[in-house]
């Protein structure tokens, strides 16, 4: 059988710090950043030292740390840490590799998997890892009666990636069973997301439950895994601290203590860093990125990212509902002085709504060039030969796809303006503008997207099918029904055939393409700073941080 | 004693009202908790909103929330985790306290010397010199001027800057604290490590949250001396032959004490709660900064109402303690009753 979900993303790590060429300061300057040029960075942890604390700098605190409730990234960096999953992504890359299961296989019709649980993990507690902890740590996300859920507990991750998930039972002490409603090809790829990790029942027991029925334990607040790291000490906006698991199945981490501490602004991180007092960081300012390159003490990491930043049009609407001013829209915006404008240069033009960084990414398309003539002409075609009027909604805040909300709109609000397309841009809060496009109140809106599962799916079905465009939960915010495209996505999520799957996305994205719901906007790189003392650092593509390899040069 | 007395009642309908405007401010926000949470699960969303009450009209919320106080002093649960968000919010309080205590007590001491030595030497270089300063520090944003200090202190003097309280390292040295005021209670224990590594995260924070209080005291010292000075009594006690430094130092500046003392407590409230900007620029584990990032932008509405009604309970606690204090000053205070 050809099981083969996705393709590995090569990982492509570039090491931008130690980049040769060009001369120092008072000479000629560097040739500028090129992040398309991504450079293979050799590990650089062969003998590692053990011992001393590791300070991550990043820019916000958790919000909780039950890996099936997390939802932002703060938080999924810690969990990363404590907790371990079935199956996980191979170091620094988007394949799949065996963790708690050691080994797994499926029933002819791709609806029953078997794992095999690993011999000898145990949780921080010390109770041992087996198939009732698996079954526990999934049956919690499924049952809305489950002992081991708080009336916050949203589940979200669960809600929104195994509804084809049927049963999970155990067989015995160490093999679990997962039956499926129907065949979904991303189903390992979505085990090894983070919501998916093996939580200890007997942490949860052990203080007993309430009125209600419900463990008291707070398990958000005092997590017990059974990951590299064992969760010490959380003081809210001040620091988060782990301590390294000696008795880890894999091996014990390097360092002693993993200290997570909010910087919240990008600046007074990156001075930190400088000074020593953190080791590492996430989200540099791009205009900081020069900077960091010329420190001597600190080195720049990159990687392409897996995400889209997209303008969506609903489709439902008037004058949307035309192809030709959708296609008219396409032809207006100038992506490149996006970028230049709102990212610094620090991003690509994007091209399909699944980032050119993700396997089946249909590498034939050919972007539309900015031709205003063009534009027009199909304007006038749909009988808008003077234009119209409408509005763009983008949020208030930055996201990562997203670094300048307010000059992303503008730039568009002036492509449009010189195709006859009047926009009135608003610029609307967080979460009202999750709603609100939810529930397709917008005419336009800017949006992002980044990848949960690693899988074309997680971008084009979530984001283009008509089965995500009902009002109030919609995360097809063009609204966009095409009965063609749903069937191939559909088809594809049913198939476990690779290239078959990569034919059926390419022929969508090419509908995609011409159909223009969207206009995809731009990918952006994620960058990280380190001190150059620290070793075996890797940023993993499908997100999350792993910092079990870290070590300091001493 | 009365007068204290009195005081203190009118503290509490002042709390209800406060509580009554933080709720339907929280309630004008647009979205809540519930979107935030549940996105896109409109049924969980339903049966979440129904447990916690949300769907009741705001007057009934409002009511609940002064009647858990006041039978429990119980703050209500955070919409995020469920857990009660008086303890947290307590924590915040004493990061906030002692940050401005720090900052109050540099910003008086130097405000206090040189609104002094200006209304002493009044038009002299040194006068003009503290004018100038103290209009700076009234205008200079706060976060533009922790941003330079924080360079300038890493750049050209090669300070070891880390932003928060203390070094997340030390953790454990400091489990056993019974408060959050780290930097005292550190040097009540007699543990200098600790209390070496507070001075030096709380030095350049407390630098730069100073200036307003410092502005604001240099000129209502200069003022107020400027103003007693030209007082007859001053002039009488000149004329007896006391010397210049006993007559401004014990009589002049005691009689303007009146007013600087109101303008400090005014300054200490509002720091308390409107240290959000330097909280933010030196990630100081403050109240201010977790009412907006876990309050207000997760709609968390027992965090905003909790820590507000924080804010002003230490806002009004300082106006009455600056009350008590005009009494020790100013014996007309005392008499006039």
């Amino acid at each position: 059988m050809n099981i083969r979900p996705l393709l590995p993303v090569p990982l492509l790590l570039l090491c931008l710090g130690c980049g040769g060429g060009g001369k120092e300061k008072g000479g000629e300057a560097r040739p500028p950043l090129d992040v398309t040029k991504l450079l293979a960075q050799a590990p650089d942890d062969a003998d590692p030292k053990p011992g001393g604390f590791f300070v991550w700098g990043r820019s916000g605190d958790a919000t909780l740390l039950d890996p099936a409730d997390v939802t932002d990234g703060e938080s999924v960096m810690v969990v990363t840490n404590l907790f371990d999953t079935l199956v996980a992504f191979k170091r620094g890359s988007t394949e799949i590799e065996p963790s708690l299961a050691v080994e797994w296989s499926t029933s002819p019709d791709n609806l029953v998997w078997t794992f095999l649980l690993r011999d000898g993990a145990r949780f921080h507690d010390g109770s041992a890892v087996d198939a009732e902890a698996v079954v526990f740590s999934f049956e919690r996300q499924r049952d809305p009666a489950h002992p081991a859920r708080r009336a916050t507990s949203a589940f979200s991750y669960y809600q929104n990636n195994f509804k084809a998930l049927e049963k999970v039972e155990a067989v015995d002490a160490r093999t679990v069973r997962f039956t499926l409603k129907e065949p979904y090809a991303p189903f390992l790829p979505a085990l090894a997301l983070f919501n998916c990790a093996i939580v200890s029942p007997a942490a949860f027991a052990s203080e007993g439950k309430d009125a209600d029925g419900r463990y008291k334990y707070n398990f958000a607040q005092k997590p017990v895994g059974s990951g590299p790291f064992v969760f010490e000490a959380w003081e809210k906006d001040a620091h988060i601290t782990l301590r390294a698991n000696k008795d880890y199945w894999g091996g014990a981490p390097h360092v002693e203590k993993l200290i997570f501490k909010p910087i919240v602004d990008a600046q007074a991180r990156l001075k930190e860093l400088e000074s020593g007092s953190i080791h590492g960081m996430e989200n540099p300012g791009l205009r900081d990125l020069e900077i960091i390159r010329n420190n001597p003490d600190v080195r720049l990491l990159g990687s392409p990212g897996i995400n889209v930043c997209y303008l969506a049009m609903h489709t439902g609407k008037k004058p949307f509902d035309d192809v030709r001013v959708r296609q008219a829209v396409a032809f207006a915006i100038d992506k490149k002085r996006i970028i230049a404008a709102a990212y610094d240069n620090m991003a690509e033009p994007a091209v399909s709504m699944c980032p050119k960084t993700m396997a089946g990414y249909d590498k034939t398309l050919i972007d539309r060039a900015r031709d205003v003539t063009r534009a027009k002409r199909l304007l006038a075609e749909a009988g808008h030969a003077d234009g119209f009027e409408t509005s763009l909604w983008y949020p208030d805040v930055q996201r990562a796809y997203l670094g300048d909300p307010g000059t992303t709109a503008i730039q568009i609000q002036q492509d449009l303006k010189e195709v006859g397309i009047d926009v009135e841009i608003r610029k609307i809060e967080w979460s009202a503008i999750l709603k609100a496009t939810s529930n397709g109140e917008h005419e336009m809106c800017l949006m992002g997207w980044m990848a949960d599962i690693f899988d074309p799916d997680n971008f084009l079905y979530v984001l283009l099918d008509r089965d995500n465009a009902v009002e109030g939960t919609a995360n097809n915010l063009s609204f966009y029904k095409g009965e063609r495209v749903h069937e191939l996505l559909v088809e594809a999520q049913r198939t476990y055939d690779w290239q078959r799957r990569e034919q059926l996305y390419k022929e969508a994205q090419e509908i995609l393409f011409e159909e223009a719901p969207t206009v995809p906007l731009v990918t952006v790189p994620d960058f990280r700073a380190l001190r150059k003392d620290v070793r075996g650092y890797t940023i993993y593509p499908a997100g999350g941080e792993y910092f079990r390899h870290v070590s300091f040069e001493r | 004693m009365t007068h204290a007395l009195r005081r203190i009642l009118v503290t509490f309908p002042l709390l209800l009202a406060v509580s009554l405007l933080v709720f339907a401010l929280a309630g004008a926000l647009p979205g809540d908790a519930a979107d935030w949470r549940f996105a896109k699960q409109p049924e969980a969303k339903e049966q979440w909103r129904r447990a916690r009450g949300l769907d009741d009209p705001f007057l009934v919320r409002w009511g609940r929330y002064v009647t858990g106080f006041a039978t429990r002093l119980d703050l209500d649960r955070s919409y995020q985790d469920d857990e009660p968000v008086g303890p947290v919010l307590l924590r915040k309080l004493q990061a906030t306290f002692e940050l401005t205590l720090c900052a109050m007590t540099l910003g008086v001491l130097v405000g206090l010397a040189v609104g002094i030595l200006s209304a002493v030497f009044p038009r002299s270089p040194l006068d003009y010199l503290g004018q100038v300063l103290a209009l700076g520090g009234i205008s200079v944003p706060v976060f533009w001027l922790g941003m330079v200090l924080i360079v300038v202190a890493v750049k050209v003097f090669g300070f070891p800057f880390s932003s928060s309280q203390y070094d997340p390292a030390l953790a454990e040295r400091v489990k056993d604290f019974r408060t959050h005021l780290y930097l005292l209670e550190s040097l009540v224990r007699l543990r200098l490590d600790v209390f070496a590594s507070c001075a030096r995260h709380l030095l350049l924070p407390a630098l730069a949250l100073s200036t307003i209080p410092m502005a604001v005291v240099t000129r209502m010292t200069r003022s107020a001396m400027l103003e007693e000075m030209r007082k007859d009594y001053a002039t009488t006690a000149r004329a007896k032959g006391l010397r210049a430094r006993r007559v401004v130092l014990r009589h002049v500046l005691r009689n303007a004490l009146i007013p600087i003392v109101t303008i400090t407590g005014l300054q200490f409230g509002q720091l308390m709660g409107g240290a959000v900007l330097t909280e933010t620029v030196f990630s100081w584990p403050g109240l201010g900064r977790y009412i907006v990032e876990s309050g207000v932008r997760a709609r968390d509405t027992p965090v905003i109402a909790g820590g507000i009604l924080l804010v002003a309970t230490t806002f009004i606690l300082v106006n009455l303690l600056v009350d008590l204090l005009y009494v020790l000053i100013d014996p007309r205070v005392r008499e006039g009753q």
